[in-house]
């Protein structure tokens, strides 16, 4: 019947859906990301993800932001602020920042510091990785030991920003699977500089002496060299730390360039001075992904009416700073703009003169940047542009200086402060009159405070004067008790890590 | 079974006996007397009849159609519905008489009537029946009938779905109209279940039903707003924004990720609806039990709604246009400082500063005030400066006409939405269709689709946030300059109205009337949807029905704004003659194009048959579904020295001719799910309900393994309706009396929103190294992969009660519902290590539903009915392997054994009132400077190791100061109807949770922000005030999360109120009209400082009042009328 021949066809057609169904299903869920995972870049050598650490040291514009940890406002606060050179009052609403870093009242929950940790471990998460692949594919050509080589240099960055700031902190070194490998109990210090030394003893044989311009600023064995001497110096190992500073010094990669403000100016990005410098780049058309916070966060301060919205205003120099220069030390005027003063064309201005502002007296000169330049970049307002050059020549000659001292090279000693001086003098002998060595202690006075003005504004002072001892005497009228040189562990990151234990100066 | 039949069959065995039944009959007859069929067999066969001509019964016509029959079957047939019977003799004779024990046949009436439905409307489809017999028939698509009754006094009985049986005698009457009152039993309704519909009262779970005719006339633009306080267990967190979708839980927060339910409309799965609208709607579901879920598997477990469109009714052709104006207006505004306020404030704080350790601040402060301040002289309201009066409006047309082939609908909307906040306006058209046409007696044909254009609104809500912060000493309106035109297209110089910047002591905000008026007509936002689906359904083998749909639905968004070049002006300016300044000197066009895809097709079949007391309705089928999305964007910006890109529509383009297109990125994911689907539904004698559901959910996203792909999710329930029982019948309590009970895994859908919805690769980040002038493309990682990730599923168990009593008037209904979820997926956040999506951890919820209604018809003129509903939530985190911590800024904290999102912080016990009264405190631990008098004096709680009261405030002494979930909410709904006019009340509001108030008490500033108006009565000076602190940002530990910021979440509000006249014009044709009148959030009972007691959020972080344009809820006045023609 009609009837019956309908119902066959429709439980044959059901059937048929079923079947399809069934063994179409499979296809039709084999589906994957629409953008690329690490699997499908694995294969493809250790160099994308080498070169990725370079990036995420400067990346502010994506998760993770990694960058917000190394160039903006956390690393300038923490490194910067609490010195007695440095400080952030431009802004009145920074009033919180000011309370917990230029007079020591830290929390532990501020949001610098958890940033600071939390993108820290993050790089060192991605260098633990890429170790971990070499290592499970055996890798040992030439190519891929600069890509170890570079992750174990950017691991013992990280770390060496940690163990400073921290003390006793994780000491993880392996690659996380599961996001409660990461749950460890601290190490102690010596632990964790013993890593920061391995790694970048290792750092100092594998990388190349320099690169061709394709990977201008590169890592090379220079700047492994000189990271590990103020490693060294940290721990008073003056005679390997002095080694390595010849090994730079000797090696003729590097010198000293005149004049002293020219340093900051953007044609000298990459020049001979730099031994390290986190790149940005920011121009019209370029999609600002390369761009970073370093410059922006402490331009001066203005405000749009007139013309000298350069910038956040964060880390100002102090009149402590201001009182610290020898007279007429050039790099005084290179350093510092004066509110209501000419920029000083000739140490580095452009022929401008800056508003009477009462927020801040003074502002940091070494990220000024011209009206021209600016404008060329497509922003006015800002240096987004601007390499942080982390590591320059000058601290190596100052890092063997001391370390001369302090092994009783006193001549040696005297040969590279000066070095220094006669730089800053720049052929006008009238001024910074050579030193000449007369005992350990007053050779080391010299070297204090040539380091002081030298690095005026550079994130240097807070942790000289810790490690020289000085941080008591220097910034206790500031509120720093012997406990400030480490900070709390952030209370976020306590309570992610079950075994995590508070520094015990904070209970 | 009739007397007749049961006589035939005695006969029939009889006949077997004597050897009947050798030879076969084919017959196939239209409406031919019985006297020619038998005639016919005659031919056919060696049987013959004897019969007498005048038998009445014998010019009965009949239809018969059987092959190879025997003669018994044949005459079975034949005779049946006659008063005939059959007689087998021998020699094939047989013999027809009239049986003698039937009734005597009376002469037949015709009678000829019409039935009435809802407001007078024809009713198509009703049956009519004359009691105890099986004549009857069924209205036309006038609602007309005719039927021929033996006898004009029987007793007609209409029913039709939805509406209450009516019995009519009909004495003598042949002509009659019958008005059908719609039902109010509710277990009587038909709701949709997923995958097809039931009758509620087959059913063993809690399906609350909403009709269409709740929403279509209330000032919201998402239908779901409109549901507030009316359902048990549904909880609705409005927000005030239009184009925003209120925050919707069912019973409960049953997860750390999406918490909202799933919306099925019309048979489709989204997550958003608000394509809808709300004049489109016939019905609502709301779906909570395991029973009712567990058939939408691993998207089920945060609770199911389902839409119902509208549908032509059988029988009708309407006309119904209908429009609705409103105004909204701001109630419960914020108290914040004036300009006087604020200048006294400040000086306080200036001079608090000043005793500060490093008064740096201070003396910046009171710089400010002896320099500057003189220089502000505005006393400015903000709040009232951006909000306004704003108005609603939601018109409508639709036209349904259905004839018995075909149904089909049309429909149009036009809805303008307009925010508190000044140009913030929502418009949407809609446009809907559907068309369901029966090709043969087997196979019906459909098609659906709504299409919705909507343009959202400019995003300047977020300016009501920011002008509570806008300092009141800044001039609120324009001041005239004669400036240079920054574009130098037009004129080189010009006279422009500027508003002003802001002062220095806060140049972290802004004006946000400086950048509403510059920005607002600047955004294009345009949202194209289009939703869709064709079906066929077959109907086979008598018990089988088999529908096939393909769902498509699309979305289209484009989003393009420019950002011109504008000024603004500083009173302070050191040179007067440079007030003026390029507030913002670069023009700039973000444009944003994204779209999705969604295709679904499902193939269900079912099967519906009655053995006996057995009922069974299976349903089994497969449903696959696919999502796929993608987004383009690009910034281009204006170089500085070049010339601004034009404010001209002709240029809000990525590739305008003036900027070059920068940053061009994209987004996309996609993924697909295949589901098999099974389910039961059984009933013993309608007395006992058995019911189960399995679905199993393979999902492209959540493993490699094909094998693993896949999960598990099921349901089983049971109902007793002892009313049914014979122990019942002799009780007058219940009228109706129904025990549930179900139990079940179901899953949730909760991808967070890492890795491209792909969890399970390790997902990386392409970004770009730089070396000197080259630029290198490179890569980070961007979260772990966790591969033994599945969903998270919650084990649900409902048992529940429904009864009506005193004669169907009321009813009620008492459900507890128990809920875990287990293998919690969460967004591992660990400090120093890549976020990773795991399976971590329970939580609970229970509580107990109650809904209650009386409805009743006091007499012909007056009917009231008032209906109420009660929920209860427990909600608690039973484990997790990690703790969520608090935000230092947002008190919410996560962790086990508290319930989630509960609030952390310090108890607050009054203030220090002098150095001595710190001194003989305990010692505050808390980072930041030491306290001074004036400052929080914090319990103390705990030590190290949860011990107790140690001496010393530090985070110890932090504990649970406040629960963002209440104890219960509830609502009251009355509605009248006296005559032609109607009167509604509902009431709603919930009791027992806190809420957390984040403004002026831990919010980091930036700068100065302005004050809350409380800050006059702060701390200065010894016994000046033990609750307000000491105005004085530097005082950090008085910024942490504590009691001060715990308010009373518990409120009382009259959510609607309103009423209507309902009329018809014979004249005009209108078949019914209603006028109304409607005030929305007429009043709101609470306690909190902020403008609403209501704050949604995400599942770990609700409940926080941040003084936003979301919780700013208006009240709204609302006139309408709609006529149906």
């Amino acid at each position: 019947m009609k009837y019956m021949k309908k119902n066959i066809i429709f439980c044959v057609a059901i059937c048929g859906i079923a079947i399809i169904a069934l063994t179409g299903c499979k296809k039709f869920l084999d589906r994957k990301p629409l953008t690329s995972t690490l699997d499908d870049y694995a294969q493809g050598g250790l160099e994308p993800q080498a070169l990725g650490l370079y990036g995420a040291l400067r990346n502010s514009a994506g998760d993770p932001y990694i960058g917000d940890g190394f160039q903006s406002i956390p690393w300038i606060g923490i490194n910067g602020f609490r010195s007695d050179d440095q400080e952030i009052v431009s802004d009145p609403g920074a009033a919180q920042w000011h309370a917990t870093y230029d007079n020591f009242n830290y929390t532990k929950d501020d949001w610098a510091s958890g940033v600071y940790w939390d993108k820290h471990y993050l790089l060192i998460g991605n260098c633990n990785t890429i170790l971990q692949i070499a290592d499970s594919l055996g890798l040992t050509d030439p190519s891929s030991e600069v890509n170890i080589a570079e992750a174990k240099w950017f691991r013992a960055l990280s770390y060496w920003d940690l163990v400073r700031n921290y003390g006793e902190i994780p000491k993880i070194d392996f690659r996380i699977y599961k996001a409660s490998d990461a749950n460890i109990p601290k190490s102690n210090e010596a632990a964790i500089l013993a890593l920061i030394e391995s790694d970048l003893q290792y750092a100092t044989t594998h990388l190349p002496l320099n690169w061709p311009a394709k990977f201008a600023g590169r890592l090379t064995s220079g700047a492994a060299k000189a990271l590990l001497a103020k490693v060294y110096v940290w721990q008073k190992k003056w005679a390997p730390a002095l080694a390595l500073c010849e090994e730079v010094i000797n090696s003729n990669e590097y010198a000293l360039i005149k004049p002293y403000w020219s340093i900051w100016k953007t044609q000298n990005e990459l020049s001979k001075e730099s031994v390290f410098e986190i790149q940005a780049a920011y121009a019209p058309g370029d999609g600002g992904q390369l761009w970073s916070w370093f410059g922006t966060a402490q331009g001066v301060r203005g405000n749009g009416a007139d013309g000298w919205d350069l910038g956040w205003g964060w880390n100002t120099p102090t009149a402590n700073l201001v009182n610290a220069y020898e007279a007429g030390d050039p790099r005084k005027a290179a350093t510092i703009l004066f509110s209501g003063q000419p920029d000083d064309a000739a140490n580095g201005g452009y022929g401008k003169t800056l508003p009477p502002y009462t927020n801040a007296l003074y502002w940091n000169k070494k990220v000024y940047t011209s009206d021209a330049e600016r404008a060329a970049s497509g922003d006015l307002h800002g240096a987004y542009f601007m390499n942080c050059r982390l590591i320059r020549y000058a601290d190596v000659i100052l890092t063997a200086a001391e370390a001369a001292n302090e092994t009783n090279q006193g001549t040696k000693a005297e040969t590279y402060l000066e070095m220094i001086r006669e730089r800053a003098r720049d052929g006008n002998n009238t001024i910074l009159p050579k030193v000449v060595f007369a005992n350990q202690a007053q050779m080391r006075t010299a070297i204090k405070a040539e380091r002081r003005v030298e690095f005026g504004c550079e994130f240097e002072r807070f942790w000289d004067l810790v490690r020289w001892g000085d941080a008591q005497s220097v910034l206790g009228g500031l509120g720093y008790q012997p406990k400030h040189h480490w900070y709390p562990l952030p209370s976020g990151a306590i309570s992610s890590n079950p075994n995590l234990v508070q520094n015990p100066d904070y209970p | 079974m009739k007397l007749t039949t049961l006589l035939i069959l005695f006969f029939t065995v009889n006949t077997y006996a004597t050897g009947y039944g050798q030879e076969k009959i084919n017959l196939r007859v239209k409406k031919t007397e019985i006297s020619d069929v038998l005639r016919s067999i005659e031919k056919q066969t060696s049987y013959r009849f004897l019969y007498n001509d005048k038998l009445e019964d014998i010019r009965e016509k009949v239809s018969i159609n059987v092959k190879d029959a025997d003669i018994t079957d044949v005459l079975n047939l034949l005779l049946d519905d006659t008063r005939l019977l059959y007689q087998l003799m021998n020699d094939n004779l047989i013999v027809i008489k009239e049986d003698p024990n039937a009734p005597p046949r009376l002469p037949d009436v015709p009678i000829r009537g019409k039935v009435t439905g809802e407001g007078n409307a024809p009713l198509a489809g009703a049956s009519v029946q004359v009691k105890n017999t099986t004549i009857g028939t069924t209205t036309d698509n006038s609602g007309n009938f005719s039927l021929t009754v033996p006898d004009a006094n029987v007793t007609l009985v209409i029913s039709s779905i939805g509406y209450e049986d009516q019995e009519i005698p009909l004495g003598g009457r042949t002509e009659i109209t019958v008005a059908l009152v719609v039902s109010v039993k509710l277990q009587d309704a038909v709701v949709v279940i997923g995958y097809g519909t039931a009758s509620k009262r087959d059913l063993t779970g809690s399906i609350a039903k909403v009709d269409g005719k709740e929403v279509a006339d209330k000032p919201n633009t998402n239908p779901l707003s409109s549901l507030q306080s009316k359902v048990a267990g549904l909880s609705v967190v409005n927000n005030a924004v239009p184009g925003s979708q209120p925050d919707i839980r069912i019973r409960g927060t049953v997860s750390m990720g999406s918490v909202s339910p799933l919306y099925v409309v019309d048979g489709i799965f989204t997550d958003n609806i608000d394509y809808l609208n709300p004049n489109d709607i016939e019905s609502i579901e709301i779906l909570k039990d395991p029973s009712s879920l567990a058939i939408f598997g691993v998207k089920g477990a945060s609770g199911v709604i389902a839409i119902s469109t509208k549908k032509a009714k059988s029988g009708q052709v309407n006309i119904t246009l209908s429009s609705n104006y409103g105004t909204k207006t701001l109630v419960d505004k914020i108290q914040l400082a004036n300009g006087d306020d604020f200048r006294t404030i400040f000086a306080m704080e200036a001079a608090n500063g000043l005793n500060d350790p490093d008064p740096t601040i201070g003396n910046k402060n009171t710089d400010f005030l002896n320099n500057e301040m003189h220089l502000w002289t505005g006393n400015t309201d903000w709040i009232d400066e951006v909000t306004r009066t704003a108005s609603f409006t939601n018109t409508n047309l639709s036209v349904g006409a259905a004839t018995e082939k075909n149904k089909f609908t049309l429909g149009l909307g036009y809805t303008l939405d307009q925010g508190l906040v000044k140009h913030v306006d929502y418009k949407r058209f809609t446009l809907s269709f559907s068309d369901e046409f029966k090709l043969a007696s087997f196979l019906k044909v459909g098609v659906n689709f709504i299409g919705s254009n909507e343009k959202l609104p400019y995003g300047g809500s977020g300016q009501l946030y920011d002008a509570r912060k806008t300092l009141p000493i800044i001039e609120a309106g324009t001041k005239p300059f004669y400036l240079r035109d920054p574009y130098q297209t037009v004129f080189d110089s010009a006279n422009y109205n500027l508003y002003s910047g802001t002062p220095v002591i806060q140049n972290t905000e802004h004006n946000p009337m400086l950048v509403i008026e510059n920005n607002w007509n600047k955004v294009i936002n345009d949202r194209l949807r289009g939703v869709g689906n064709v079906f066929a359904e077959f109907t086979f083998l008598k018990n089988f029905n088999f529908k096939a749909t393909i769902y498509k639905d699309l979305a289209f968004v484009d989003n393009r704004t420019y950002t011109p070049v504008y000024y603004a002006y500083n009173p302070a300016a050191s040179n007067p003659a440079n007030q003026a300044y390029l507030y913002n000197p670069l023009s700039s066009v973000n444009t944003k194009e994204s779209s999705q895809n969604v295709t679904q097709q499902d193939y269900i079949l079912n099967y519906k048959r009655t053995f006996g007391d057995h009922a069974v309705a299976a349903t089994l089928g497969t449903t696959w579904y696919e999502i796929k999305y993608m987004d383009n964007s690009s910034l281009s910006k204006q170089r500085d020295g070049d010339q601004p890109i034009p404010d001209d529509e002709r240029f809000w383009y990525a590739s305008n001719g003036f900027a070059t297109p920068s940053n061009p990125t994209s987004s996309q994911w996609e993924y697909a799910t295949v589901s098999f689907l099974g389910r039961l539904l059984y009933n013993y004698k309608s007395k006992y309900f058995l019911t189960g559901s399995y679905r199993k959910d393979y999902a492209s996203n959540i493993n490699d393994v094909y094998e693993k792909k896949a999960q598990n999710f099921w349901a089983v329930g049971a109902a007793w309706e002892l009313t049914r029982e014979g122990f019942m019948s002799n009780q007058k309590l219940f009228d109706f009396l129904k025990l549930k009970a179900s139990i079940g895994v179901l899953g949730n859908f909760n991808t967070g929103t890492i890795g491209g919805y792909y969890p399970f690769y390790p997902g990386v980040n392409a970004t770009q190294a730089t070396f000197g002038v080259n630029t290198v493309s490179v890569f980070e990682n961007k979260y772990l992969p966790d591969p033994n990730l599945k969903w998270e599923t919650v084990h649900a168990k409902e048992i529940g009660v429904e009864f009506n009593m005193f004669r169907n008037r009321f009813h009620g209904e008492i459900n507890y519902y128990d809920k875990r979820t287990k293998d919690l997926l969460a967004l591992l956040k660990p400090v120093g290590v890549l976020p990773t999506l795991t399976n971590s951890g329970e939580i609970s919820n229970k509580g107990f539903e109650f809904t209650a209604g009386w409805d009743q018809n006091i007499n012909k003129d007056l009917r009231i009915s008032l209906t109420g509903n009660l929920t209860t939530y427990s909600n608690e985190v039973i484990s997790l392997n990690y703790e969520i911590p608090a935000d230092p800024q947002y008190a919410n904290q996560t962790e086990a054994g508290k319930p989630i999102s509960y609030f952390y912080g310090y108890v607050v016990e009054g203030l220090y009132q002098s150095y001595a009264d710190i001194l003989a405190s305990p010692v505050v631990a808390i980072s930041g400077p030491p306290v001074q008098p004036g400052d929080f004096k914090y319990k103390d709680i705990g030590g190290p190791n949860k011990t107790g009261p140690d001496g010393v405030i530090d985070e110890n002494d932090q504990t649970m100061i406040g629960n963002p979930t209440p104890d219960f909410s509830y609502g009251l709904g009355l509605s009248i109807k006296y005559k032609k006019f109607d009167f509604a009340l509902d009431l709603g509001g919930v009791y027992g949770n806190e809420i957390y108030r984040y403004w002026s008490t831990s919010e980091q500033k930036n700068s100065v922000y302005n004050y809350p108006k409380y800050f006059l009565d702060a701390w200065n000076g010894p016994g000046t005030s033990n609750w307000v602190p000491i105005v004085d940002a530097q005082h950090l530990t008085n910024r942490v999360p504590s009691t001060f910021g715990i308010e009373d979440g518990s409120f009382v509000r009259i959510r609607n109120i309103g009423v209507g006249y309902n009329f018809s014009v014979e004249k005009a044709k209108i078949k019914n009209g209603r006028v109304y009148l409607n005030v929305q959030n007429l009043k709101t009972w609470k306690n909190n400082l902020g403008y609403s007691p209501e704050y949604g959020g995400s599942a770990t972080s609700f409940g926080i009042d941040a003084g936003s344009a979301e919780s700013a809820l208006p009240r709204v006045i609302t006139v309408g009328f709609s006529v149906t023609f």
